[in-house]
Parts: C-alpha cells; sequence; structure tokens
C-alpha cells in the first residue's frame, strides 16, 4: 500500500517558480522566518482583535482545533516565507470573519431565523466534474454558492442588489488571485478568482475544522488532521450553518449549492447538520481523477512549501487504496440506512458532460426541485458562454506501473456505481 | 530654512530596484502588512522571549523607548514588505541579543568587573572619511572594533582564539548582505557586511536608544526620534559599554575604537560615561559630506519604504540644523567642558592622502604606543584595501543655495580650518 502512495505521490514535479517566489523565498533561507510571520495562537488572536475592535469569536469549540491548527502549520507544515505570509494572512481574515460575523448576529439576533432548506451538496473524487457541476447549478438565479469574496469578508452580509457589483469583489481580487501569480501553473488545474464560487471547506475554515482542505492550501499538518480525526464534525458544520444564514439573510436563494471532494467523508455529520440535503455525487473513473488530483494538491503546496507531500492526511487524494476507502465509505453507510438513498443521486461524469443541462434537470426533478425557466436559462446561458467545460483542460498522466492494482483497489466503488473504465 | 530642507531632500534620486524587490513589494499591497509583518510591542517581545527562552531584558529603561519606537515604525515608517521583513528581523535580533546578554551577565557576573579604558571615538559628519579611520585603527592588534555579528549576536561572548573563524560570521553573512541585494548601489556607498566594523549606534541600538541611526537605517521613525529629544543619552551609552564588556570579556583589547558619526550632541554624554576617552574628529568640507549623506539616507530609507525622507531628519538633510550640530563642540571646548587635550582634530585630505601619517599623529597626541604589531597591522589593512578597489560613490553634490550652506558652516570651517572642496 506504501508503495501505492509514493508512486503517486513521486510522479509530481512542480514547476519553475517565478523568480521573485524564488528571490523572497531564498531571502528567507538568511532569515528567522517564524519569528519575521507568526503563526502562533496568541499573535493572530491579538492582531485580529485589533484590526476587527471586537473581542467575542463565538462558541468555543473552534478553539482548541484553531489551537492544534495553528501549532501544525507553525513547526510542521514547513512553509516557505512567502507561504507563511500567506498564510498568516488566510487565518487572519478567517478569526476577522469569525469575530465580525458574531457581532453581526448580536446586532441582527433575526438572522438566527434563517433557514437553510435542502441545500444540494455536490460530493465526489476531486477532478470529476464537481467544480463543473456547481459552477452550472451556481447559473440558476434560484440557486447560490458562497463566493471567496464573501468567505473572505462576510461582512456586513452581502445584500441582493449589489451582489455582483459588491466593492469587496474589487478590493480582495488582487488577494485572492495571489495562488495564480504564485503558482501561475494553478491556473489550468483548479480556477482561483475572487467572484468563482468556492468550496465549502472553505467556509469550514473559519470554524478551523477543516484539515484536509488546510493541508491542500494553507500548509500540509499533519497533527492537526490526526487531531480532527478524533473530532465530531458536527460543530464545523453546524458553524457553516451559521455563517450561510448570514449570506443569505439580505440575499436570499432557495438553495444553497455546496461542494467539496472532502464532504465524502463527512456525509453523517453532513445529514445531521442539514437533515434534508440533497446530496448528489458526480463519479468518474477514478483512476483517471486520481492522477489529476497528485498534480493539484501538489501544486498548491508547492505554492507555500518546497516539500509537498509531507504527511498523510491527504493520502485519500493522492493514494488509489486510500482513495478507494474513502469512495467506498458511503456504501456502508447506504448499505446501513444512515443515507437514506433517496437522499443521494448519482450522476456519472460522462453522462454529465455529454448532456450537462439534461443530467442537473433529472437531478432537479429526483428531488423535486423546480426547473424554473429563469433557472433553465442561466445554466444554458453558461453552457453557451463556456462550450468544452467539463471537458478537462489539465493535461495529466495516468500512466502508473500499479495501474492493475489501482483498478482492484476502486473494483467494489466502480462496480458499486456502475462506473466504468475511461480509456 | 524649510526651504532648505526641501532643496537637500530634492536632490536625492532612488535607484531603479531589483525587479524582484519590485514585485514582491508590489504583492505586499494585497496583504494587510501590518498585520502579516507585525511590528507591534507584544508580538515583537512574545517571539524574542519564544526563541531564547529567556525573559529578562535588562533594566536601563529600554522598555519605554522600544515602546516608542515599535509604534513609530509600525506606523510611520511606511515600510513596504521587504523593509517590513528586514526591520522586524532587526529588532528580534535587538531583543533577543538584550536576552542573551543579561542571561550571560547572570552566569558570568565577573563580566561587570571588565574596564573599559580610554576608548577612541571617531566623531564628525557622516561621509567624512569616519570609516576609513575606524577600519584602520581597528586594524591596530592591540584595538578592537565592534563588527556588526558580534553586535548582532553577541552571546556566547566571542573568544580571542576564533574570532576571526566564529562560525557566526559564516551564518550571518547572507543576512548582512541583504542591504546589497536589495539595494545594489548601496554597495558603493557604505560596508554592511558582517564582518565590517560597524557604527556605535548599532550598539546603542540594542538600548533601543539611538534615534538617528534607527531613523535612517531600519525605519523612519519620526516620533521616536522626537521623543528621543527629551531623553537623557547616559542611560543608553551605559549600555553600550554593558556590551563592550561583554564583547572584551573573552577577547580582550587595549583600547576599544568607535564611531559614531551623528552624535555631536552626546560628545558631554559618551565623556560622562567614559571620562578617559579619546576624540577623533575627522573634519571635510560639510557641503560635500551633506550631499553624500543624503544620498546615503535616501537610498537607506528607499530600499525598505517607496516615501524617503518622511519627516525628522533635519540633521542629516539640512544645512542649518547640521551647521548647528557642528558648532556645539565649539562652546564645549571654549567653556572646557570638553577639555583640548581630550579632542583630536584632523582633515579628510590629509587622512586621505597619507593615512599613515595621520594615524602616527593620533597616536602621539594621546600619547598611545605605536609599536611595530601596531603599524604592520594598519599597513597591511591599508595596502589590501585601496581607496580604488571600491567602487565610487556618485551622487549630485550640490544644486541649491552654496551660498547661504558656506554662510551656515562658515563658524565651523573657519574654527576648525576646513578647506572648500567645491
Amino acid at each position: 500500500m506504501t508503495e501505492g502512495f509514493t508512486q503517486r505521490r513521486q510522479s509530481f514535479t512542480p514547476d519553475p517558480r517565478p523568480d521573485w517566489v524564488r528571490r523572497l523565498n531564498a531571502e528567507g533561507h538568511c532569515m528567522d522566518i517564524r519569528g519575521l510571520v507568526p503563526l502562533e495562537e496568541n499573535s493572530l488572536i491579538q492582531t485580529a482583535m485589533e484590526n476587527t475592535g471586537l473581542r467575542d469569536f463565538g462558541q468555543e469549540d473552534w478553539h482548541e482545533r484553531f489551537q492544534v491548527m495553528v501549532r501544525s502549520l507553525d513547526t510542521e507544515a514547513e512553509l516557505t516565507l512567502l507561504g507563511r505570509l500567506m498564510t498568516r494572512s488566510d487565518l487572519l481574515l478567517f478569526l476577522e470573519a469569525r469575530l465580525q460575523i458574531e457581532d453581526t448576529y448580536k446586532r441582527h439576533p433575526e438572522i438566527e431565523d434563517e433557514e437553510v432548506r435542502r441545500p444540494i451538496h455536490v460530493i465526489g473524487q476531486g477532478r470529476s466534474g464537481t467544480s463543473f457541476l456547481q459552477n452550472l447549478l451556481a447559473e440558476d438565479p434560484h440557486n447560490g454558492s458562497p463566493r471567496p469574496w464573501e468567505i473572505m469578508r462576510p461582512c456586513p452580509p452581502p445584500e441582493r442588489a449589489t451582489y455582483r457589483t459588491d466593492p469587496r469583489i474589487d478590493a480582495l481580487r488582487a488577494r485572492a488571485e495571489l495562488v495564480n501569480r504564485v503558482t501561475p501553473e494553478v491556473h489550468v488545474k483548479h480556477e482561483m478568482g475572487v467572484e468563482i464560487p468556492e468550496e465549502n471547506h472553505r467556509l469550514l475554515c473559519l470554524a478551523f475544522g477543516a484539515a484536509g482542505w488546510t493541508s491542500a492550501f494553507y500548509g500540509q499538518t499533519p497533527s492537526f488532521a490526526a487531531h480532527m480525526q478524533k473530532q465530531s464534525m458536527v460543530p464545523v458544520y453546524e458553524y457553516e450553518k451559521r455563517v450561510l444564514k448570514l449570506l443569505q439573510w439580505k440575499n436570499p436563494r432557495r438553495h444553497w449549492v455546496l461542494k467539496s471532494p472532502l464532504n465524502l467523508l463527512d456525509l453523517p455529520a453532513i445529514l445531521q447538520v442539514y437533515p434534508d440535503s440533497a446530496l448528489v455525487w458526480t463519479h468518474r473513473d477514478p483512476v483517471k481523477a486520481l492522477g489529476s488530483l497528485v498534480s493539484t494538491i501538489g501544486t498548491l503546496m508547492w505554492c507555500r512549501t518546497d516539500t509537498p507531500f509531507i504527511g498523510d492526511s491527504l493520502l485519500s487524494f493522492t493514494s488509489a487504496d486510500a482513495s478507494a476507502g474513502m469512495l467506498c465509505m458511503p456504501i456502508a453507510w447506504l448499505e446501513s440506512g444512515v443515507i437514506p438513498r433517496h437522499q443521494l443521486y448519482n450522476m456519472q461524469y460522462l453522462d454529465f458532460v455529454a448532456d450537462p443541462l439534461a443530467s442537473v434537470l433529472a437531478m432537479y426533478d429526483h428531488f423535486g426541485i423546480e426547473a424554473t425557466d429563469e433557472g433553465r436559462a442561466g445554466m444554458q446561458a453558461y453552457l453557451d458562454a463556456n462550450p468544452g467545460s467539463g471537458r478537462p483542460r489539465h493535461i495529466y498522466t495516468t500512466q502508473s506501473a500499479s495501474l492493475d492494482q489501482e483498478r482492484s483497489a476502486f473494483s467494489r466503488y466502480q462496480s458499486y456505481f456502475g462506473v466504468t473504465n475511461e480509456p | 530654512m524649510s526651504n532648505d530642507f526641501a532643496q537637500r531632500r530634492g536632490t536625492f534620486r532612488p535607484g531603479e530596484r531589483p525587479e524582484w524587490v519590485r514585485r514582491i513589494n508590489e504583492e505586499g499591497r494585497c496583504l494587510n502588512l501590518r498585520s502579516v509583518v507585525p511590528l507591534d510591542e507584544n508580538s515583537l517581545l512574545a517571539a524574542a522571549r519564544s526563541n531564547t527562552g529567556l525573559d529578562d531584558f535588562g533594566d536601563d529603561g529600554w522598555h519605554e523607548r522600544f515602546q516608542i519606537l515599535a509604534r513609530s515604525l509600525d506606523e510611520e515608517s511606511e515600510l513596504n514588505l521587504i523593509g517590513r521583513l528586514m526591520t522586524r528581523g532587526e529588532i528580534l535580533a535587538f531583543l533577543e541579543a538584550r536576552l542573551r546578554i543579561e542571561d550571560t551577565y547572570k552566569r558570568h557576573p565577573e563580566i561587570e568587573d571588565e574596564q573599559i579604558a580610554r576608548p577612541i571615538f571617531i566623531v564628525g559628519q557622516g561621509r567624512s572619511g569616519t570609516s576609513l579611520l575606524q577600519n584602520v585603527l581597528g586594524s591596530d592588534p592591540n584595538q578592537g572594533t565592534p563588527r556588526k555579528w558580534e553586535v548582532m549576536w553577541p552571546c556566547p561572548p566571542p573568544e580571542k582564539a576564533n574570532y576571526l573563524d566564529d562560525p557566526r560570521i559564516a551564518r550571518m553573512r547572507d543576512f548582512a548582505n541583504q542591504f546589497d541585494r536589495v539595494a545594489p548601489e548601496l554597495m558603493s556607498m557604505h560596508d554592511f557586511s558582517c564582518e565590517a566594523p560597524t557604527e556605535s549606534h548599532q550598539v546603542l541600538s540594542l538600548a533601543f536608544g539611538s534615534s538617528g541611526w534607527i531613523s535612517s537605517v531600519y525605519g523612519q521613525a519620526p516620533s521616536f526620534v522626537e521623543y528621543m529629544r527629551t531623553q537623557s543619552m547616559v542611560p543608553i551609552h551605559e549600555y553600550e559599554k554593558r556590551v563592550l564588556k561583554l564583547l572584551q570579556w573573552k577577547n580582550p583589547r587595549e583600547r576599544w575604537v568607535l564611531k559614531s558619526a551623528l552624535s555631536m550632541t552626546d560628545l558631554l554624554v559618551i565623556r560622562e560615561v567614559y571620562p578617559d576617552v579619546a576624540f577623533v574628529w575627522a573634519h571635510r568640507d560639510p557641503v560635500k559630506a551633506l550631499a553624500s549623506m543624503v544620498n546615503l539616507v535616501g537610498t537607506l530609507h528607499w530600499s525598505r519604504s517607496d516615501h524617503p525622507f518622511i519627516d525628522g531628519f533635519e540633521a542629516l538633510t539640512s544645512a542649518d540644523v547640521s551647521a548647528w550640530l557642528l558648532c556645539l563642540p565649539i562652546d564645549w571646548l571654549e567653556s572646557g567642558e570638553l577639555p583640548r587635550e581630550q579632542l583630536y582634530s584632523l582633515q579628510f585630505q590629509d587622512l586621505v592622502a597619507n593615512p599613515m601619517a595621520t594615524v602616527e599623529k593620533i597616536y602621539d597626541y594621546f600619547g598611545f604606543e605605536l609599536g611595530e604589531s601596531s603599524r604592520q597591522g594598519m599597513r597591511k589593512y591599508l595596502d589590501e584595501n585601496p581607496r580604488e578597489s571600491k567602487p565610487r560613490h556618485s551622487y549630485p553634490v550640490f544644486n541649491g543655495n552654496l551660498e547661504l550652506e558656506r554662510k551656515a558652516y562658515a563658524r565651523y570651517q573657519d574654527y576648525f580650518n576646513v578647506p572648500n572642496e567645491i
């Protein structure tokens, strides 16, 4: 099994870095970068409180997760100087968002009464069309997907009338696109912007509960991941719901579209927090998806460290065995009734890319979600404007010495959901 | 007078930044710099404590100075991303040096008994040959001059046996040369490398007490400069003495050669702390010296900020203030507060024309012994470092009102017979 991990991870070769990135990180080699850019609990909390003038971070459960995560980022993630700068900046955004969220709730307790009804949770292995599906669903004006800018600065809560022209969009654009300038190659692998629909695991970061997302984006955090394996994800998703209520308060939508491959691991917690969730799973030849993921995650790590794939917190996305284990977990939940079958809609990637709109409408029909004229028109307009969406532009290698081994690891998943091999 | 400031400052033209520096600072604009690279008191103190595992910073009144400096750097100095990184790094080094100095004293209280006898203090306007003089006098094996590496990282105290190949020298090299990588034009202006003799001001920075130097090198700190005008410099030079004792403990020298280019105002304080001090004043046409100084300070500012010469640098950029400073010691000489036998005056031209002859006169004046090994050491330095070997520092000499400046400097030039160069 270990062999399988190494092979996939070794297939990752980073692109050369832009000169300014290389030079800045080289300067970091002769400086005390831990001292220069503190990733230390007190300094972060103090700074966030000073920047906002607020002191209440909300219900206490976040704090231990935050402590473990920060210590792990500081001592284990092997961040470069630029990596530390970016990660400190990200952590401060989360902390400040929390402070402002609590403050907004205090001044507007009626936000508590908002209801998050029937969210559509897009799940599935990364690179299996989940982003395409989320982007498409987000074009139905009755749906909403959280955008990076409103996760970065959720307060004041976005308003419907100015949602597309909110000044935060321009103010945060350069910051949101920083990753693209540090690792320009990321662009073809995972689109990063200020307005494109974001994964819900970035929202979970406001509760400091997204170990997988953290390891891919902010720094590899093995001991945080180990800690989170023992923790309930329920309070983390409860906090996500709290944020969603605030985001929809002045900008209502019928359904949230929440997507992340990482949701696969948390389905029981998700169903506990969102009992009427509509789960949509895009299935794709897992061998194909896996090869691409290694390169995407490797690039995101390379953005902030010289040593991608230190720990094993993202094994489920880079090793066939661990990935197969993750893909099979829901089978047990389906069999045991933890996931009611009618709450899961299975969509084959190949069908979806062949006729995206028909696939979406079939899914709507399954869940009894109304397909309005505006919804169809919005999604059709998106498809017209983005021909070939979902067709991976990103070229990656699926050659693996142990292809047979991988096929056999995935066989239970593929046969249960009828997922065919791709050439 | 304010017109005059404008003229001098107006002569400064920044060099072109290396592309990577430009890019990094540009990226800094999308980050909350003050938050991402904090310069607030608590975060600095916490980082220094956690890096050393120590808690006692000593007590010479440093804390209030440090607080005001940190606030001033944080809020006023307009540091860019690379500037904040460099400055936070240096402030942390000072704090950590303090923690380690106190710890070393606690474990070796006998360091208190060290004597600092007859230090040579080289004074004068910046850019008037003071560095050359410090290098030459520091090459006398009986004398020692503090090197940047031992001031930044003084503990464990350097030892005589491996002073020249202490592992800290190699470890600090890249860090010390960062100045030159960020602003390559600095290479022709001043040697900031880790083995180079450093200013007394660098030692005073450990006491957070040298406002002119700090504001030139680490970040413009006008309200700190303002505050320091009201403070006694005595405890700050006392702390310097404390550092020197520690540095000579395992690496003894007959005399320290210290250089303090900015501190005309401090001569009496220095004498209070070092009663037998030997002052050596290098005189140079102040019009020329000031022009060179404006260019150096402007470049240092520019290496960390997009806004050089924010405020509070009258002494460095204005002829009137500069002339006033140069005349202060005249009054002290006349009143006897500064005994004539404790000050040797020399002319820049003579020093450059014949350094050894100048050195002989200094030794003779103060009754220092000039043995063969001392001569050899100094000659060796001069042979190995001919002036032509260094890149030429070119700067706009003057495009302001020369007549007005000459008038301002008349008393100084007349009293010390300082010839015009232009």
